[in-house]
């Protein structure tokens, strides 16, 4: 608590000395007013505060080479249905003071900092307010670039669980050098640079767990290059023992085993068309700040950063079945240690004047993953083995989508998509079933003037698990720019309950004048798995009003 | 009561200095090499700084509207769009091939871990700014179809074109 005071002391003091300085604010409100309607009932606990908002106001000053910064946090009365619980009440989100010194190479912050490591498979803390995630680091961080073409970073401190000084049990610290190797060669028609970071996590439980090494060290190493038209990266990681933690924070201290992780991308690019794959294998690598955090259903405590390699679809019914990476050493409930598999995407300009591209040119896309578990077999310890480097085990999930964009006239253009997927639920979720879904979408914009629109999207979704069939559609009008309203709703018209054959409508607008938004909306959310960025969270099923507003200056 | 405290001097202090300019945060772009974002407060040409995505939908159509109209609004005005992609690890790998397939004739920069974006406190995308010799004259958010030639307004504005 004393730190606490001091660090916000500091900055009064700061902020009293303003001469030619700049200050930056940013405010965001997420409100909603829940409440019942025939078929939607709310839980106790929801019912006792029908009202909730997500308030982050965000202020920075800058002056020369310091910054200093704070983002206060407002749970009002309580956070959002389901984002942690932990989260109530008003306080200090993160505080930090920082040097930054381009021209010298010197960037140093204490206090809360956000920090990656490569692709984030070894460290990653951020902020997304959509998933209630911040996992910013509290202690401190040391950037210096040694030579112009090598960066070395170092850092160190306890991780934000909870609010802004809710710490975590477990010390992070880490080490990251990026080296770029064209730059020391003279070269400019490529690229090539090396990277390798060290990030390890000091949590003592030896009084409970005796036996439990209190360190786990992830080491990665990654080489990238990138020419003018062929791109090839790759990175290795390796993670030191640790013990099987399951079923809510559980510890098994009798089971144990380390962890790894290989990702490969490669890309090929010219003028109107392009492709890439993605290829990972990775076996054991949950990592959190504490231990009883692994596997929390808030995405509390995450070091590392390890996102489903599928692609994020734009509409709704194609957010039903969404894919979930498969880090995590399972032996209780289901026998899984990782996962192993590959996406791919191809981007093509159709050419105008051609049958598909027409008069303006046209789009199309195609893209499809395939992901499984890797076999695994009991050895005499009791523990999990992957048994060979490349043996797929269960398929976990596979699709396939194909998107055509098409601009037909100055005033109307569409998109069209077909959407394939299998969907292991019995495995992903570790809950049953395992659905085949096919969904078609088609989407018309036509303009009025140049700065009025209206929208009409339409979707399918055929399933033959779950809850079945669905369509669904939206209406979106613009009368100008600066209001926005829809009126949407998806129908489960295919579910084997008559009475759960739901509608999930939402009407509502937006106005935007500048930096400034409000949006309002009312109606059902279908409850499941809600994903921004790779990472999902829960919300339940509710009715209700919607409010959010987001402005800066 | 502390917090309150230091939360209305904030508030008073943000108040009476106002002139948001392009921090100094180092990005990369398509090619891996790093650009330092503050660089173009120095331009003298207008920039267009546009937040976006490859999973957000509106933000692929502002920015394909505006690639019909770009050649010759950098013949007008000399503008530049940079394009400033927060995709993360999940879906960088397809920021190059969304662009190239598309044929952008924009300067890409990969804000993997939303340093710029929150050092501008951007909220969500898409997020479209217009800079002018270190001065932010106007910036929107979200998108509406036919916004492009709004911005396009306040371009010519700032340069006195309009």
């Amino acid at each position: 608590m004393k730190s606490k005071y001091l660090v916000t002391a500091g900055l009064i003091v700061l902020l009293s000395y303003q001469g030619k300085a700049q200050v930056n604010v940013g405010i965001e409100s997420n409100s909603q007013y829940y409440t019942e309607d025939d078929k939607i009932k709310l839980d106790e606990s929801a019912k006792e505060d029908p009202f909730r908002s997500n308030n982050y106001i965000k202020i920075d000053y800058l002056k020369n080479y310091f910054e200093v910064g704070l983002q206060a946090e407002g749970y009002l009365p309580k956070a959002l249905l389901n984002y942690n619980p932990e989260l109530e009440g008003m306080g200090i989100g993160t505080v930090y003071a920082r040097y930054n010194n381009y021209d010298k190479g010197v960037d140093i912050t204490l206090g809360h900092f956000y920090e990656q490591f490569g692709s984030g498979l070894a460290l990653r803390s951020w902020e997304d307010r959509a998933l209630g995630i911040n996992n910013a680091i509290f202690g401190g961080r040391f950037k210096v670039r040694m030579h112009p073409s090598t960066n070395l970073t170092l850092l160190g401190g306890k991780q934000r669980v909870g609010l802004g000084f809710d710490l975590s049990d477990g010390i992070i610290y880490g080490a990251n050098a990026e080296v770029d190797i064209t730059n020391i060669l003279q070269k400019d028609n490529y690229l090539l640079k090396f990277g390798a970071s060290f990030v390890g996590r000091r949590e003592d439980i030896s009084v409970e767990y005796p036996t439990v090494d209190p360190n786990t060290n992830v080491m990665s190493t990654r080489l990238d290059y990138v020419g003018e038209k062929f791109s090839i990266g790759g990175e290795y990681v390796y993670k030191t023992e640790d013990v099987l933690v399951e079923n809510l924070g559980t510890i098994f201290p009798e089971r144990s085993g380390y962890g790894n992780a290989f990702l490969v991308n490669m890309g090929y690019t010219v003028e109107g068309f392009a492709a890439n794959v993605n290829l990972r294998r990775m076996e054991n690598m949950s990592f959190f700040s504490n231990r009883e955090l692994t596997g929390n259903a808030f995405n509390v405590g995450m070091i590392n950063y390890v996102p489903a390699l599928t692609k994020q679809y734009d509409f709704a019914l194609q957010n039903i079945f969404v894919y979930q990476s498969q880090p995590k050493y399972g032996y209780m409930n289901i026998h899984k240690i990782g996962e192993i598999g590959g996406q791919f995407d191809v981007f093509y300009e159709l050419k105008k004047e051609t049958f598909l591209g027409g008069k303006y040119g046209a789009n199309l896309i195609v893209n499809g993953s395939y992901w499984a578990g890797l076999k695994t077999e009991e050895q005499p310890d009791g523990n999990l083995k992957s048994t060979g480097f490349a043996d797929f085990g269960q398929k976990y999930y596979r699709d396939f989508a194909v998107e055509y964009r098409r601009k037909w006239s100055e005033k109307f253009s569409s998109i069209f998509m077909y959407l394939n997927q299998y969907y292991n639920r019995e495995y992903v979720e570790e809950t049953y079933g395992q659905i085949h879904s096919n969904v078609a979408v088609a989407e018309g914009l036509y303009f009025f003037k140049p700065t009025s629109s209206v929208r009409l999207e339409l979707q399918h979704q055929w399933a033959d698990g779950d809850r079945k069939n669905w369509a669904g559609g939206t209406l979106e009008y613009m009368p100008n720019s600066k209001f926005s309203f829809f009126v949407h709703d998806i129908y489960n018209y295919g579910n084997d309950d008559p009475d759960m054959q739901l509608h999930y409508y939402s009407v509502g607008g937006s106005f935007t004048k500048g930096a400034t938004r409000v949006a309002a909306s009312y109606g059902r959310q279908r409850g499941g798995l809600i994903c921004v960025g790779g990472v999902c969270r829960m919300v339940p099923e509710a009715t209700g009003f919607t409010l959010n507003l987001t402005t800066n200056f | 009561m502390l917090k309150i405290k230091v939360f209305v001097a904030f508030l008073l202090l943000s108040f009476s200095s106002y002139a948001q300019k392009l921090p100094n945060v180092t990005l990369k772009d398509l090619d891996g090499k790093s650009i330092n974002m503050s660089k173009y407060n120095n331009s003298d040409k207008p920039i267009i700084v546009s937040f976006w995505a490859t999973w957000c939908g509106p933000c692929v159509k502002e920015l394909t509207a505006i690639n019909e109209v770009y050649a010759s609004w950098q013949k007008e005005t000399g503008v530049e769009l940079v394009a400033v992609s927060i995709d993360d690890a999940r879906t960088k790998a397809r920021v190059k091939p969304q662009v190239k397939g598309k044929s952008w004739k924009y300067t890409v920069v990969l804000d993997e871990n939303q340093e710029l974006k929150r050092a501008l406190n951007v909220g969500n995308v898409p997020y479209t700014m217009v800079i002018y010799k270190g001065k932010v004259v106007y910036s929107h958010s979200s998108y509406t179809p036919g916004i492009e030639n709004e911005i396009y307004k306040h371009v010519k504005k700032a340069i006195g074109k309009s």
